[in-house]
């Protein structure tokens, strides 16, 4: 408990006033508790420090949100300039339009935009939406799926009652079968099925969707008046240049966004078709921030940016090389290592490790050698890894490896 | 809150089951350790039924200074108490009625039953006494207490519609609990959507939480600590494939509900 000193005595003031120390997903009880950092610095780039000062290569991008790198000079300066116009006002401004043709334009399935600060804002309202329009209640969703800190969808139970679930119901992932047995059981009821673009999880694999499920979810969808609602909070923008659908061969009639919309400036935005946009204008949504200029001057440049440095096909070869590398090192050095999901977003276990305890230890490794790696969660690359980055982390890796060999640590 | 809201129909069936399948086992460990338990079980021999009709059941060994539990029925034990229903065998553990329990056999076995009350006192005491009148045995309730946890979650598991749900979601595998750098130790394996809890150490364990000290698990198992804050304090540690110790700590603090 001693390697992170700083943050350790940061700790010790936080949990006497604040429930948790730290709470929700940024938990230190998620990674290896004591053995990583708990507080930040600053951060540049695909780099970060902590308050006792030691520099990470970053792959968790601040679960995500960090696309560009951190302090992008072009997001940053549109930020910094409407922050010199004011933030928020009485009214929204100019920029919010612009944003909302931007998304349009780049999701050409879409024909309107809304915007909150978080995912689970626009999940919930996309839920809201669905109801609205068809009139009916149930929701589907996949098993496991996380879509949000709300009470219908929060992965926790303390203070939820079974009326906020009663609605909600799931499958397993790419089970067609399920999901029509759902359908039939809640004939003339589902409102519609809320999924991500592919199934990401926390201790488990991350699955892509097998030829035909996204057709075949479209189609049950179609045939019983549902909708189909995507939530591609977390992996929006980091499969295709907006919306993840035509990565995934998915055809939604709403989407709901954040995190990497913004390169870390707090927004969430949903879209949606055409004859959903009546509906959409019933079914209120409103927060005090929740038309604040700063950050939608961000997105703007944030979504400009990305297309001018080809963000996605950066993140794409900069994760298939640390996955080739990585793979490469585990098979070399015999203790085989998993990756699962897209490049960009690469889920990372050793073989057969059920318990995920040597993931963990690796991982602890990897932080002490200035490499930040979730072990429990999927990986965030950025815009700004370079090969130079990605080489010295596998130099960090192949040294991890040994020792994790030394110590006699397997599987 | 609102029991009929929260807990539901099966809820007398639930408790008795924590009665009999979670608080009757750490009386093994009340005869073993505690001083006054020693000397009650020392003066005990035979065997002690308990029966709730459409509803659980078990029994004690006494061996002398050795208690065993079991559940289940046992073809001839020396005292068979048999309740007309789980309230009334509730009522009875929690001491509003003990007479309601229709002694089957063994009317003359006066001592088994003023022997299991001494016991079951000894037991209440510890799992309810606060660290202070505790004092030095303190380390005895942690580890009573954490017994009862992980038993009454895997009753709740297998009886409580709640409960039950809470099983579906917790993935297969083994956790281990530890209190000390040496034990006590617990475990709990979730195998195929069914729920097994024991005392004792776990072979290859997928989870490990080890309280720092039995002073940090009292206040732990009697939910008096911020929960997160320990574990990222490091006052207790955890291991390995945490999904399946976020589930059973939800079954755990469900049992809770019955029990207050």
């Amino acid at each position: 408990m001693s390697d992170y000193p700083q943050s350790m005595k940061l700790f010790e003031r936080a949990a006497k006033v604040i429930p948790g120390g730290i709470y929700g997903h940024q938990t230190p009880v998620l990674t290896v508790p004591g053995s990583f950092p708990y507080y930040a610095e600053r951060a540049q780039g695909c780099r970060y420090w902590d308050v006792d000062g030691n520099e990470y290569i970053d792959y968790l991008c601040g679960y995500g949100p960090m696309i560009l790198g951190y302090g992008n000079e072009k997001v940053d300066e549109a930020a910094a300039r409407q922050r010199e116009k004011g933030d928020c006002f009485n009214h929204p401004a100019a920029l919010m339009v612009e944003l909302a043709e931007q998304l349009v334009s780049r999701i050409p399935w879409s024909d309107w935009a809304v915007f909150g600060k978080n995912g689970s804002d626009m999940t919930t309202w996309s839920v809201t939406l669905a109801r609205a329009h068809t009139g009916k209640s149930k929701i589907i969703v996949a098993k496991g799926a996380y879509h949000g800190s709300h009470a219908w969808c929060v992965p926790s139970h303390a203070g939820i009652l079974p009326e906020d679930r009663r609605h909600i119901h799931s499958f397993r992932w790419n089970d067609l079968e399920e999901l029509e047995a759902l359908f039939a059981r809640y004939e003339g009821q589902i409102a519609g099925v809320l999924l991500t673009p592919y199934h990401h999880r926390i201790f488990a694999d991350s699955e892509m969707p097998v030829p035909g499920f996204w057709s075949g979810v479209r189609g049950l969808c179609d045939r019983e008046d549902a909708l189909l609602l995507f939530d591609d909070v977390r992996a929006g923008f980091r499969l295709d240049r907006a919306c993840s659908d035509s990565a995934v061969g998915a055809s939604p009639d709403v989407a709901a966004f954040s995190k990497a919309i913004a390169n870390g400036y707090a927004l969430s935005a949903c879209v949606g078709k055409a004859e959903l946009k009546v509906t959409a204008s019933k079914v209120f949504l409103t927060g005090s921030f929740w038309n604040g200029a700063v950050s939608m001057a961000a997105a703007l440049a944030c979504i400009r940016e990305m297309e001018a440095v080809d963000a996605v096909g950066r993140m794409k070869e900069m994760g298939q090389r640390l996955i080739d590398g990585m793979s490469a090192l585990g098979q070399e050095k015999d203790c085989p290592v998993c990756f699962s999901g897209p490049p960009s977003m690469p889920y990372f276990h050793f073989e057969g490790d059920k318990s995920f305890m040597m993931t963990q230890r690796f991982c602890v490794d990897m932080c002490d050698r200035g490499v930040f790696m979730h072990p429990s969660h999927n990986w965030f690359l950025s815009a700004a890894h370079t090969r130079e980055d990605i080489d010295l982390t596998l130099e960090k890796a192949s040294e991890a490896m040994d020792a994790l060999k030394r110590q006699g640590v397997a599987v | 809150m609102d029991k009929d809201g929260w807990i539901g129909m099966d809820h007398e069936k639930v408790l008795a089951t924590i009665h009999l399948h979670a608080f009757l086992p750490i009386l093994e460990e009340v005869a073993e350790k505690d001083e006054k338990g020693r000397r009650i079980a020392a003066e005990m021999s035979g065997a002690l039924q308990f029966n709730a009709w459409f509803g659980p059941s078990a029994y004690l060994v006494f061996h002398g200074e050795r208690v065993e539990v079991f559940p289940g029925r046992l073809r001839n034990p020396e005292l068979c108490l048999s309740f007309t229903s789980c309230r009334q065998l509730n009522k009875a553990f929690q001491k509003k009625g003990i007479p309601a329990a229709i002694p089957w056999r063994g009317l003359s076995r006066k001592d088994l039953r003023e022997g299991f009350e001494g016991l079951a006192e000894r037991g209440e005491y510890y799992l309810t006494a606060s660290k202070e009148h505790l004092g030095a045995s303190l380390p005895l309730a942690a580890e009573l207490l954490l017994y009862v946890g992980i038993l009454s979650g895997k009753v709740v598991a297998e009886e409580d519609p709640v409960g039950r749900s809470l099983l579906e979601e917790i993935p297969d595998g083994v956790a281990e609990f530890r209190i000390g750098e040496t034990g006590p130790f617990a475990h709990v394996r979730v195998e195929q959507g069914r729920l097994y809890a024991g005392k004792g150490p776990a072979l290859e364990p997928d989870f490990r939480l080890a309280f720092g000290s039995p002073e940090v698990a009292h206040d732990f198992l009697n939910d008096r600590l911020d929960a997160m804050a320990t574990l990222a304090g490091g006052q207790v540690r955890v291991e390995g494939f945490l999904p399946l110790v976020q589930g059973l700590l939800a079954l755990m603090e469900r049992a809770a509900l019955y029990v207050e």
